[in-house]
């Protein structure tokens, strides 16, 4: 123990006070921080409540070019105004006449009026954010409606205030799990467990590989316990990557949260995360990581020399983007479904999906604990398996072991 | 102290490597643990270290199992490495932790053998901007740091000039001195005749030859001569004695500087000499022979090329 102990403290300083460590986490720490600030330099993201946002739209006043030959947009100017009430509308006689004015940048858009209130909207550019045709599509409607209860001698102004007078307001209560709120914070959490898995998995099995690269795994095994040494690896890499992770997600939380007002809550439903669902995401995507660890850290035990890890790994690495994906798309299609309850048991997705799905649906407990189980046995054997090839592994030298050789050496006694 | 190693089997993947290798050491002497490459040195040595466990046979100490993690072992492996981008002294550190002596020990008997050796001035600088040899001395700081009573040293004199070699050798003198127990693997013979009271001789898995070095090669000399005679090669010489001596000598070998001949049984030297004479041989060495370690290595381990 006292040996795991000299291990972990030596490895993990090594991985923490190496360059690439520390700068990238600094590298992140100055983004987010000066990113969260950016709304709070620049003066405010827009929000309902914030009354410049409000005073800002009020004033952008805009022209509209009008050619109507059907003159079905007399006697409309209330509900014009009322629908649009920054639009200026200037009436031509042509298409030609309305297309110049917004081709000169006169006017901001044109519409030319057809038969039965249709209507060609022109612009200059069109932008996937202009909401002006659709509401331009609703002003022709109710003028046409207005048309039409005239027509049938229907007072319009009557129907209209019974129309918006009586309507009723809905609660939506969810009794499990808020599944449209929860996505938005769902992904990114999963895809940082993706990421935190490639990433420290590789640094991992780098580290393992290495020490045999340099010979100095002939000292380590004569002076330590293999088992030790390989526990004492992936668990300081687990604690750096916890380390690295923790920092990073609580600088975002902490410039975010000194700089709420400027965000105007924009992302208050990302941190909304309720305690469960954290909680589960913290225990399986640390046990998932251990799990995954492991596993790196057996192919480093399999090559000799660092060079090699990246060519080893691309399989484990390959397979775990194509559970990555099934987690993805599972949870978004259909998180109900029975591939998707059946990757969140299975300790290879279970890391990633569990909490997912905690998130989305109502998961009954008894299946949290299963698969809870699953994973912390899966990573205590998987943790047994690599301590016995890293055991067999560490001292053979020259070619790269197959894995089918790898897997005869668990089942025999060394 | 006694440390046997008592009819050890080795396999790897079903070849046996490993065929009943036993032999001992004893403190306050060294052993010199012979063999060509390949021959099972190196298994030995980590089935002595608990890296590798034999499949059958057994490692005793003082009659009583071995448990390498319950005494002080240093070991020098051939394989040469240490962490090349950590500094000496922390790394010398971490290594004395993981032999299981404190930190404030570790530092002292280092800073001490740093200085014996004289690279103290290299304490604080990583490894990799030494020098061989001074790498190779900083891996011999490693082996001494926790005061071993069991030293195990491969090839150590690997890649060392004379002057570093000589201070290794009154270091190794030191500790044998000090009663330490020491098992010295090398092909270096020189070193080994130098040290080593008692030699060990493996060859493919077996153990070939074994005993005190002294004894072993009065016995290898015993009964041998070696002879020279001016104007004629050895070849021709040992052609004449094979033709003209054949009832009371055996041609063993024929070397570049003297032949050696063995004496068959009811014959002596004074014998030989008078026959010598009589042949009218122009005599430019005559004795006995007194082999060599790397003779008598040859002789038992040099049969397969």
């Amino acid at each position: 123990m006292k040996q795991f102990l000299h291990i972990l403290k030596w490895e993990f300083l090594n991985l923490v006070k190496a360059k690439a460590y520390i700068i990238t986490t600094v590298i992140f720490v100055v983004i987010a921080i000066v990113g969260f600030s950016i709304p709070t330099i620049i003066g405010g993201i827009g929000d309902a409540n914030a009354e410049t946002a409000v005073v800002d739209q009020d004033t952008e006043k805009k022209v509209y070019a009008v050619y109507d030959p059907t003159q079905f947009l007399d006697n409309a100017e209330d509900t014009m105004k009322l629908y649009l009430p920054n639009v200026t509308f200037e009436y031509k006689d042509s298409v030609k006449a309305i297309k110049d004015m917004v081709e000169d940048d006169k006017a901001d858009a044109s519409i030319e009026v057809k038969a039965n209130g249709n209507f060609t909207y022109y612009v200059k550019n069109n932008s996937l954010t202009d909401s002006s045709p659709y509401v331009l599509q609703e002003l022709f409607s109710q003028i046409k409606r207005n048309h039409a209860f005239e027509d049938a001698g229907i007072d319009a102004k009557q129907v209209m205030d019974i129309y918006y007078g009586n309507t009723v307001n809905v609660n939506t209560v969810s009794l499990g799990v808020d599944g449209t709120n929860s996505m938005i914070y769902t992904f990114p959490l999963i895809m940082l467990i993706y990421m935190v898995v490639v990433l420290y998995g590789n640094i991992v099995a780098t580290t393992v590989a290495s020490e045999k690269g340099n010979r100095t795994m002939e000292l380590l095994v004569t002076s330590a316990n293999p088992n030790a040494l390989i526990f004492g690896k992936v668990i300081a890499g687990v604690l750096a990557a916890i380390l690295q992770v923790g920092l990073m997600l609580g600088v975002c939380v902490v410039s975010y949260s000194l700089n709420r007002e400027s965000w105007g809550g924009l992302l208050d439903s990302i941190l909304n995360i309720p305690i469960e669902i954290l909680l589960s995401f913290a225990v399986f995507g640390i046990f998932g990581f251990i799990f995954y660890a492991f596993i790196f850290g057996a192919i480093g035990a399999l090559v000799s020399k660092s060079e090699d890890v990246n060519s080893s790994a691309t399989p484990m690495t390959f397979i775990f983007l194509i559970i990555y994906f099934v987690v993805y798309f599972g949870i978004m299609i259909d998180p109900n479904g029975a591939m998707f309850t059946i990757a969140s048991m299975v300790p290879l997705s279970s890391p990633m999906a569990m909490f997912a799905r905690m998130a989305v649906v109502d998961v009954p407990l008894y299946q949290v604990i299963i698969s809870l189980v699953l994973l912390i046995g899966s990573t205590i054997l998987v943790g047994i398996a690599a301590a016995k090839i890293y055991r067999r592994g560490t001292l053979m030298y020259g070619n790269q072991i197959k894995l089918s050789h790898a897997i005869k050496w668990l089942r025999k006694k060394d | 102290m006694k440390l046997e190693i008592k009819n050890i089997h080795k396999s790897f993947d079903g070849t046996e490597v490993l065929h009943g290798v036993s032999f001992y050491a004893t403190d306050g002497s060294a052993l010199g643990l012979l063999g060509r490459n390949g021959a099972g040195k190196t298994t030995t040595i980590r089935i002595l270290m608990g890296v590798f466990h034999a499949n059958s046979g057994e490692v005793l100490l003082d009659g009583a199992p071995f448990d390498p993690k319950l005494h002080k072992i240093g070991y020098m492996p051939e394989e040469r490495g240490m962490y090349p981008k950590k500094k000496v002294m922390e790394q010398l550190i971490y290594f004395g932790e993981l032999r299981g002596i404190s930190k404030h020990e570790a530092k002292a008997n280092a800073t001490k053998l740093l200085d014996k050796l004289g690279i103290s001035e290299y304490t604080n600088r990583k490894l990799e901007t030494l020098s061989k040899g001074n790498q190779q001395k900083v891996q011999l700081v490693q082996t001494l740091i926790n005061n071993p009573q069991i030293i195990i040293l491969d090839e150590p004199f690997s890649g060392l000039d004379p002057v570093n070699s000589q201070m290794l050798k009154d270091l190794i003198e030191e500790e044998i001195q000090n009663g330490k127990l020491v098992i010295f693997s090398s092909h270096q013979m020189g070193y080994v005749e130098e040290f080593c009271k008692d030699v060990v001789i493996l060859n493919k898995g077996n153990v070939v030859l074994k005993g005190e070095l002294r004894s072993i090669q009065k016995e290898y000399g015993d009964q041998k001569l070696i002879l020279n005679a001016n104007g004629m090669t050895t070849q021709e010489l040992a052609n004449m004695l094979s033709q003209q001596m054949v009832e009371c000598i055996t041609i063993v070998e024929v070397r570049k500087d003297y032949v050696i001949f063995e004496m068959l049984e009811n014959y002596d030297k004074k014998y030989i000499a008078k026959k010598l004479i009589d042949m009218e041989i122009d005599i430019d060495v005559f004795g006995d022979y007194k082999p060599t370690l790397t003779d008598i290595f040859v002789m038992k381990a040099g049969d397969v090329e």
